[in-house]
């Protein structure tokens, strides 16, 4: 862990799902292009673990709300590609929605806390 | 699999990884150390995933097999679809074989529902009990010492008494009703666990000598006599000469012994009851709290000891047990009969199981080149297997679904035909249990009858099943067992049809004739001599004496006669000796009894054999004179008259000799012909007569034979009744002929039930065996074609063809009649009292009905295969 002025936050269960969900978003992927992408796009604020990762996949697809098919990938090795069923894309709009409405009102106490001081 | 999948899977990750990393400029090794960090948890990641994916793999591969099960429901309902009269047919049987079983099965377990008691479980009925055979003794009553005994003595048992006491209620304006219930110690009903619906129950004060009289009503008495007046607990009513408060109101439901209308206090105190030294009283006590039922039984069984010896009897011998309710409704003998008879009738389930299987087997080998091919091309055997079993279930369901239906019928019918007699809490309904052991039929019966042609078709040699047909016989040829199954299906119809023969033949002698001529112009009524106002038997001789002669005094009455059992049905059995034959004191000899008036015989137009009848002049004070029957006479005076013989009878009406006192001899003036049994129950034909005026009876029965309509004529009688003394209650007022068809209405009704199983028992095996034998000859064509070609003579072909399968039939018909015949104890303990040794026409009549029908079944098919032109059958190949 390098030295952050945010120490790396862990991330729960639930969490990781809809980082994953959403991941699946914009199509069919691999488990390694799914960590590359979540690494990218929270800038090494959130640790993920891959082993983490693959918890959730194998989670998702079991709750069938992934679908896995094993296909060439970019190099042409095989690999498992997800991608999202029905109800994983209604369970990532429902999901969504929830930490929208979550994460404002975290917010708000936060804020109302700042015009306090 | 799976395991190797995650492996890749992480594998893949690892390497992409580590590939990155040395692309970003890390050396090999830290690059593998860095990509392993990032990773993680690489075991506990692994385990995890594999887990996952086994469940996902589960429920996945359940869910085809539910769309494999849906799939093979579709292509059965298809293939049923395509042969309607076959699906039809095993429908029809599936349909016939579950209902007459399911009801059957319906009637024995509405028969057995609990009594409407609360916790029947601790609720136990004082019985006789014979040590050394350990069996039940007959419906024992208790005297009131001994009755009081238990109830005082007994701590893990708290006791209740009753007995039989109806009540004659009357109001002045119209003959008083007679109601049916009992006497019953205080604290009984709340003992059986029931509240009254209204009122209270009875106290111990009720019970006191000298406290005034109080009656509780049943519901429907109160509802149908009362109009459900509610005001009327507190009120009093005219009750057996007395004026009675009614303090309570009975539940719906609720019975005692069976009867239902009233109730009246019983002291069990010394002294209270005249009739303290006869053993009338019925004891019903639930367990106390704390004790359990070997304690009670054993507190019994030491009471009951000391009551066996002030009786004076033999306690080594017999004694009191505890026998639980249930018992009280069906005894444990009838609920084995029960259970028996439904086995029996199952027959016909087997039988149709026996059809469908051979439908499922000829269907299966129509398709065994389909079969070959989709064996070769690694269709799981258990895949086949399943197949059939889903035809046979949907066909099992369609078939339990009617059957529920026949079984819904069957079961109210029989309610409404058989069960008159019954207390009200028994309906015959199909309930769930009912329903679920249907359903358990139809799972047995698609088993049954599915397994073994699936079994046969997943057995089929692929290479065989596609040569086989290339040639132009089946590949599954019809087994062993296919062809045994005929045998199987004979032997059950036979067994089926021989015990329903029986039941009929029983029916027939039954309903064969009315037990005395004409009984549509005789009009009969029943009237109750209360003993507080007819003491002796002088006295009620002398009262039902002047309600003859006015009866006899309205129009159109050609005769008119009192006894205490109508012709037909029989009087109390009671014990008698014969004057010269010495008394056996191990079996006493007992027959019906009944007390008539002076020319009883000659109104019911019964012949007088030998002697005279009773006259006027036999009356208390003459000489002792008898009537008996002609068996009688037979058996006890053979080979002589029996007129101017002895008999001693213990008439308990006979108030000069009250209890068990023994009687005068009376001497035997007459012989008279036998009547014919009403209902079929052969019973004892030795009866005895007694003059009603030299013993006297409580309840009497008085026909008229009229010109006229008996029907209105019953009015007048209770008219002239209601003038000599409005407290005597009138009731069962009926035409003659009236009483004997509801009578007979039960076993009419049961010998319908049963010949119509035997029928379809009949006739699903005449289909199976005709199903059989086609099937047997159509796999034959080819060679029946170049046997006639070849110039073999008919006539030895059909021979060839048909001589296994009639000596099938014919063994099928020998162990059928065998079974039968070792099973009809069954039918005549249940039904009526018929022997395979008395209906040899049955046997007749069954074994060439099967044998013409067999015969049929056998050579229509096989004489169709001969006709057909040789060279035609070969080009159909």
């Amino acid at each position: 862990m390098e030295g952050k002025i945010v120490a790396p936050l862990d991330l729960m269960q639930g969490t990781v799902d809809i980082l994953v969900l959403k991941a699946l978003s914009w199509g069919p992927r691999h488990g390694y292009a799914i960590s590359g992408w979540i690494r990218e796009r929270t800038g090494g604020v959130l640790t993920l673990q891959d082993a983490v990762l693959y918890k959730s996949l194998h989670r998702l697809e079991e709750r069938r709300l992934l679908d896995a098919e094993w296909r060439p990938s970019e190099n042409n090795r095989r690999a498992k590609y997800y991608q999202l069923t029905t109800s994983g894309r209604t369970a990532l709009k429902h999901e969504h929605a929830t930490w929208r409405a979550y994460a404002t009102a975290v917010f708000d106490v936060l804020d109302a806390n700042t015009a306090g001081i | 699999m799976i395991e190797c999948e995650v492996e890749e899977e992480f594998a893949f990750h690892l390497e992409a990884r580590t590939e990155a990393l040395i692309a970003e400029g890390l050396p090999p090794a830290d690059a593998r150390m860095q990509a392993a960090s990032e990773f993680g948890d690489l075991s506990g990641a692994r385990a995890y995933c594999r887990t996952r994916d086994r469940s996902a793999e589960r429920r996945r591969r359940s869910f085809e097999h539910l769309t494999d099960l849906w799939q093979d429901v579709r292509i059965a309902v298809r293939t049923l679809r395509r042969s309607p009269l076959v699906t039809i047919g095993a429908v029809a049987s599936f349909a016939l074989g579950i209902g007459a079983t399911t009801t059957m099965f319906s009637i024995g377990h509405t028969l057995m529902t609990s009594l409407p008691y609360g916790e029947v479980d601790r609720l136990f009925l004082v019985g006789g009990y014979d040590r050394s055979r350990m069996t039940r003794l007959g419906d024992i009553g208790l005297r009131v010492a001994e009755a009081r005994a238990l109830r005082d003595e007994s701590r893990a048992t708290a006791f209740g008494a009753f007995e039989d006491w109806p009540v004659h209620l009357g109001d002045g304006k119209t003959n008083a009703e007679r109601l049916q219930g009992s006497r019953v110690t205080s604290g009984l009903f709340a003992t059986l666990g029931v509240r009254p619906f209204l009122g209270r129950e009875f106290v111990r004060s009720d019970e006191q000598v000298g406290a005034s009289p109080v009656v509780v009503l049943g519901y429907r008495a109160w509802r149908d006599r009362f109009r459900a007046d509610s005001s009327l607990v507190g009120r009093t009513v005219r009750a057996n000469g007395v004026t009675a408060r009614v303090v309570g109101i009975m539940p719906t439901d609720f019975s005692l012994g069976g009867l239902d209308a009233i109730w009246t206090p019983l002291s069990l105190e010394r002294g209270v009851l005249a009739t303290d030294t006869a053993p009338h009283l019925r004891m019903i006590g639930r367990l106390r709290e704390g004790f359990g039922y070997d304690q009670a039984a054993a507190e019994v069984a030491r009471l009951g000891m000391q009551a066996v010896r002030e009786r004076r009897g033999d306690p080594a011998r017999e004694g009191l047990h505890l026998f639980p309710s249930a018992d009280w409704s069906v005894q444990p003998e009838g609920r084995r009969a029960v259970y028996a008879m439904t086995a029996l009738i199952s027959l016909v389930l087997v039988i149709a199981c026996g059809n469908v299987a051979n439908l499922l087997l000829a269907r299966a080998a129509a398709r065994s080149r389909e079969t070959a091919i989709r064996l070769s091309l690694g269709a799981p055997r258990a895949a086949l297997i399943r197949a059939s079993l889903v035809e046979a279930l949907v066909l099992a369901l369609a078939g339990g679904v009617a059957g529920s239906v026949l079984a819904q019928l069957g079961t109210s019918q029989f309610g409404r035909n058989v069960a008159n007699g019954l207390p009200t809490w028994i309906r015959f309904r199909v309930d769930g249990t009912v329903f679920g052991f249907a359903l358990g039929l139809v799972l047995l019966a698609a088993l049954a009858s599915g397994i073994g042609p699936g079994w046969r078709a997943s057995r089929l040699d692929p290479l065989g099943g596609l040569r086989a047909t290339e040639r132009g016989s089946t590949g599954l040829r019809q087994g062993r067992v296919a062809r045994e199954l005929a045998l199987v299906q004979v032997a059950l119809a036979t067994a089926l049809l021989l015990l329903a023969g029986l039941i009929v033949q029983g029916a027939r002698r039954a309903v064969g004739r009315d037990p005395v001529p004409s009984p549509q112009q005789i009009a009969n009524l029943r009237i109750e001599l209360r003993r507080t106002a007819y003491p002796t038997a002088a006295s009620q001789a002398a009262v039902v004496g002047r309600i003859l002669e006015r009866i006899r005094g309205l129009p159109q009455v050609v005769s008119t006669t009192a006894s205490t059992a109508t012709p037909g049905f029989t009087g109390p059995p009671l014990e008698f000796t014969v004057g010269g034959l010495p008394k056996d004191p191990t079996t006493p000899l007992i027959a019906p009894v009944s007390a008539v008036t002076a020319g009883f015989h000659k109104s019911f137009e019964i012949p007088i054999l030998e002697g005279r009848e009773f006259e006027v002049a036999d009356r208390e004070g003459t000489g002792r004179v008898a009537i008996v029957s002609r068996d009688f006479a037979d058996r006890f005076f053979p080979g002589r008259t029996a007129v101017g013989g002895t008999i001693v009878v213990g008439y308990p009406g006979d108030p000069s000799h009250p209890g068990e006192h023994p009687a005068e001899p009376a001497t035997i003036v007459g012989v008279a012909a036998g009547i014919p049994s009403i209902d079929g129950s052969v019973g004892d034909r030795r009866l005895i007569y007694l003059p009603y005026s030299q013993v006297g009876d409580e309840r009497v029965a008085i026909a008229a034979r009229v010109e006229a309509n008996p029907a209105p004529f019953l009015k007048s009688m209770r008219q002239v009744i209601f003038e000599v003394d409005p407290d005597i209650p009138v009731f069962g007022d009926r035409v003659l002929a009236d009483d004997y068809h509801d009578a007979r209405a039960p076993v009419i009704f049961l010998a319908a039930l049963f010949s119509s199983f035997g029928l379809a028992g009949l006739t699903l095996a005449s289909v199976g065996v005709f199903a059989l034998v086609a099937f047997g000859v159509r796999e034959r064509s080819r060679e029946i074609a170049i046997r006639t070609a070849l110039g073999e003579a008919r006539g030895s072909i059909l021979k060839r063809l048909s001589l296994a399968m009639a000596i099938r039939i014919g063994v099928g018909l020998g162990t059928g009649a065998t079974f039968g015949t070792l099973a009809s104890p069954i039918v005549g303990e249940v039904l009526f009292s018929t022997s395979p040794s008395r209906e040899p026409g049955v046997y007749v009549v069954v074994l060439a009905l099967i044998g013409v029908v067999g015969a049929t079944a056998l050579l229509v098919p096989a004489v169709r295969a001969v006709r057909v032109d040789p060279m035609a059958a070969l080009r159909n190949d």
